[in-house]
């Protein structure tokens, strides 16, 4: 498949379209597709009760559909359980599709390019979840360091 | 043994001047971006310096100038690994500062700032909104003094002037008082300006003879606190402590029984 042919699904986030509109992140999408050489065919959302199982694009993908992979909007999209959803990205991968991420700007073609993405991963992971009392506490201690 | 790099200034200002550890990497640096600026413009054949400084003898036009600077930067994040090279030629600073665990700024910031340009940095911090776990390094690739360069506020003077804003003065009396204290960097090529994020900073018209050519990017740790600029969107990791490596591989077997 060229290049120029590529079709992809789009998956925007449904838990942030408070802070940017479904009809932003379509642009946004649209973008990272025609950056990775082809059109979005199809978009979908999660429902709320699939934020963190993925369980909407997952079954879309289990029909085998003719695309190159998924463009999700944003990494976080994996985030939602509060531990990255690993398993959902390598099963994707396996399925010989391609994921990209339109806010990050980021690729994944095969499961050696996730093994090597993980720290990024679960820094993010790490660091968002923790709170501002963690903070606080380390500025109580600073001044006997 | 090389001495140890003293940080106790930077500690008190919030800024402080370093010299490149490795300054013949940083001249090599310099020419790949001479090479492609010259390949934009009708090249009269000057030295590197001369080309920098004179650069406004170009005549390029506002928006000129701004396609221009653009084509540099899209160069420079794509080619020449600009965040990668500045962490190795500045290494011990960096390391002082931010640890072995490194995130850095994808795309390196370029600006061009030709004699009597208005289109200057008004006074500002970087955080927040962004992080304050986060160190601008400003990088001219030329010799910088009175207007051509920049200024920064110290902590105290940027303390004092955000007491200002809280306290219901205005933006232009807070601008008013941050020029009034603050302190135009000399910086001979060679050296970079080292910033906290916090510290209240921005340019005046250039009324010097030349042109300033400078470079910016932002480290921090990897696992430090990030702002509106995350990791991944804004940041990549570009150094893993060897500790680090091995619990990412151990970590990672977790994550892989999920499936």
């Amino acid at each position: 498949m060229s290049n120029k042919s590529k079709k992809f699904y789009s998956s925007l986030d449904t838990g942030f379209t408070t802070q940017v509109p479904q009809a932003i992140q379509h642009i946004v999408v649209a973008k990272a597709a025609e950056e990775a050489g082809g059109v979005v065919v199809f978009y979908t959302m999660e429902d709320h009760y699939t934020l963190k199982s993925h369980e909407v694009i997952l079954g879309r993908i289990n029909d085998k559909p003719d695309i190159s992979g998924i463009i999700f909007f944003r990494v976080a999209q994996f985030l939602y359980s509060g531990k990255f959803d690993f398993a959902t990205l390598s099963k994707v991968l396996e399925r010989g599709l391609e994921v990209h991420f339109a806010r990050e700007k980021l690729s994944l073609h095969n499961q050696a390019e996730l093994d090597e993405a993980f720290p990024f991963f679960y820094t993010l992971q790490e660091t968002q979840s923790r709170n501002r009392a963690f903070f606080n506490s380390m500025l109580k201690d600073y001044s006997e360091l | 043994m090389a001495n140890k790099l003293d940080l106790t200034i930077f500690q008190k200002r919030g800024y402080d001047l370093f010299v490149a550890q490795d300054k013949q990497a940083l001249d090599e640096l310099r020419n790949e971006i001479f090479e492609k600026a010259k390949s934009l413009v009708p090249y009269k054949g000057e030295t590197v310096e001369i080309f920098f400084n004179g650069f406004h003898s170009y005549g390029l036009t506002s928006t000129e100038l701004n396609k221009f600077r653009l084509e540099m930067i899209g160069h420079c994040t794509k080619h020449l690994n600009v965040n990668r090279r500045l962490h190795s030629i500045f290494k011990n600073v960096l390391t002082e500062l931010v640890g072995s665990d490194v995130a850095a700024q994808r795309g390196v910031n370029i600006v061009i700032q030709p004699p009597g340009d208005p289109d200057v940095s008004p006074v500002h911090r970087d955080a927040p909104a962004n992080s304050h776990f986060e160190v601008v390094v400003w990088l001219p690739l030329v010799d910088v003094f009175g207007t051509k360069s920049m200024y920064i506020l110290d902590k105290p003077k940027t303390e004092y002037g955000m007491a200002l804003l809280q306290s219901g003065k205005s933006y232009g009396e807070f601008a008013s008082y941050t020029t009034s204290q603050s302190q135009d960097l000399a910086v001979n090529y060679g050296s970079a300006c080292f910033f906290a994020a916090g510290m209240a900073h921005g340019v005046h018209i250039n009324k010097e003879k030349e042109t300033r050519w400078s470079l910016n990017l932002r480290f921090k740790n990897l696992f430090s606190p990030y702002g509106p600029k995350g990791l991944l969107e804004y940041f990549e990791i570009i150094q893993l402590s060897p500790l680090s490596k091995v619990a990412f591989e151990l970590e990672k077997k977790e994550y892989e029984q999920q499936k």
